[in-house]
């Protein structure tokens, strides 16, 4: 059973659930998805992790009653090698940790650099992650014990290759090329909009919104190929 | 990207600043909080440009601002100045009795209220990005926000049990209510034209296939928010407890003793609001009163009766 830590601070985070079950379904392994809203939910019993989007000043705030972030960025100082996906606002987080961490993707990024609501956007994007099953994989929908039921996600967007994918940018933020130290996966024409160091990966779209789990497959799969490191 | 967040009520920089402090995920900006719109009485309308200018120059998160329902004139002049969404709402006064905007005509996206399942389900037909339960703003009552909340939940798993024929029924019902201008003329004939398009069976299939994807997903397909009353950390768990995606927060803060303090309050309580004991330290947070409040039996206008 892979433990994987959901940030339930605020944002997209039940549409990160589905895609994360779907992607286990496609690669028949058991999951269990743990809710993270204090510190001490963020134990070395989870094998990854996903900081989902939102409002990073939202998120920042909401978690410093619990200090679930602290939290968070510690576990990942005490675990370099597992894995984390940041979206969006979770991109932030991972290249611009408070505290005075250190960043843990080398790449530097603005919030809100494409502008306001209305200069948000959807297009293809060109990835360098394989395309998987998963694609096709429906998954049961569940509510939580209050009701809370994941949005649907967008078709994907197959125009017959397999590097594209469908970008859903909302008040995204914005990597500078320059100060990317790390490996790109992520391109929209000359952009770079998500990025791989490591075990970490960041991207400035929303991968759960979007019915194209590769994201969420690769989060899985290098928990799978991961040597124990402690 | 706004679940699970609270957005609030502002009327100048200086509440936009400490609502951005506090962990908002966005603030609405309007001259007056619903409840000062209630006490002032006249003609409620779209906040001066400049002062909704004013918020977005010192804001970094979303601001949304309001028009008059059906009120085009007002909606374009908000989409220009780009602010993030706009607000149809009914805490102004409605400017048309018949149709809401076209929503769909927007590079910018809309939020509408709603209190039963076919006006949310008409919203979205129209285009509307966002829902909100339309509560009864400006009273510090939470009686209405649960009434439509509760409404449209039940209403939901009504949608899931209906087989087709009953689906179809369904839509059939909720297209009814665009004839409001058809059958207000007394001439003969009919001619139903909206907005949105004739009222017939491109429509009824628009809104039949809404209310197949209510039945598929199991909630509204858009992010559907509580308004309209929530005056405390309680108040805001309370509403997530219930299903509902987030917290608008209109007179709640504003009108309480201790604003900064209610406002981080209120945005501790909406994240932790499964949690009892972090939900009783929010309260704790507060000091001094929350808004005062009315019993509905009281008001001379109900908000939650405009639109339809």
């Amino acid at each position: 059973m892979l433990r994987i830590g959901l940030a339930m601070l605020q944002g997209a985070r039940h549409e990160h659930e589905e895609a994360l079950l779907a992607s286990a379904t496609d690669l028949k392994l058991d999951v269990e998805i743990v809710y993270l809203r204090s510190a001490n939910d963020v134990d070395d019993t989870i094998d990854a992790l996903v900081l989902p989007g939102g409002e990073s000043t939202a998120m920042r705030k909401a978690s410093t009653s619990e200090g679930l972030l602290d939290g968070i960025y510690s576990w990942m100082e005490d675990h370099v090698s597992r894995p984390v996906l940041g979206t969006c606002a979770g991109a932030i987080l991972l290249a611009m940790p408070d505290g005075g961490r250190s960043p843990f993707i080398q790449a530097g990024i603005s919030r809100n650099a494409w502008g306001r609501q209305r200069q948000s956007f959807e297009a293809s994007v060109e990835v360098d992650l394989p395309l998987h099953e998963s694609s096709n994989v429906r998954v049961t929908r569940t509510a939580d014990e209050f009701g809370h039921t994941p949005l649907a996600v967008a078709p994907i967007l197959n125009d017959g290759e397999a590097t594209s994918f469908p970008g859903v940018f909302i008040r995204a933020p914005r990597f500078d090329s320059e100060s990317v130290n790390c490996n790109v996966i992520a391109r929209f024409g000359d952009e770079i909009v998500g990025v791989i160091d490591g075990s970490k990966c960041a991207v400035t779209f929303h991968p759960e919104l979007t019915g194209d789990r590769r994201f969420h497959t690769w989060l899985l799969q290098q928990i799978v190929n991961q040597v124990p490191t402690n | 990207m706004q679940q699970g967040g609270v957005i609030m009520d502002v009327v100048d920089a200086e509440q936009a600043a400490i609502a951005e402090e506090a962990g908002a995920v966005a603030v609405m900006a309007l001259e007056r909080v619903p409840a000062d719109i209630r006490a002032a009485g006249g003609v409620a309308r779209m906040s001066h440009p400049d002062m909704i200018q004013g918020i977005l120059d010192c804001t970094s998160i979303p601001v949304m601002a309001k028009a008059r329902i059906g009120h085009e004139g007002e909606a374009r002049i908000l989409e220009a100045m780009g602010v993030d969404m706009v607000d149809e709402s009914e805490v102004l006064t409605p400017a048309d009795p018949f149709f809401h905007i076209d929503k769909k005509a927007y590079e910018i996206p809309f939020v509408c209220g709603a209190t039963e399942l076919g006006e949310a389900v008409r919203r979205i037909y129209e285009g509307a990005a966002m829902i909100r339960t339309k509560g009864e703003a400006g009273t510090g009552n939470l009686v209405a926000a649960v009434t439509h909340s509760r409404l449209i939940t039940q209403e939901i798993k009504q949608v899931q049990s209906m087989s087709d024929d009953l689906l179809d029924e369904t839509a059939d019902l909720i297209a009814e209510r665009f004839r409001v201008l058809a059958n207000t003329s007394k001439l003969p004939g009919t001619h139903l034209e909206t907005p949105f398009g004739p009222i017939d069976d491109a429509m009824r299939s628009s809104l039949r296939s809404i209310l197949d994807d209510v039945k598929e997903l199991g909630r509204l397909p858009v992010v559907t928010f509580s308004a309209g009353g929530i005056a405390t950390p309680a108040d805001a768990s309370h509403m997530m407890r219930m299903g509902m995606d987030g917290i608008f927060v209109g007179s709640g803060i504003f009108k309480s003793d201790d604003p900064p303090t209610m406002a981080d309050a209120i945005v501790m309580a909406t994240a932790h609001y499964n949690d009892g004991a972090k939900v009783a330290e929010a309260m704790a947070m507060t000091k001094g009163d929350a808004m005062k409040g009315d019993e509905l039996e009281t008001l001379e206008v109900r908000l939650d009766q405009r639109g339809w």
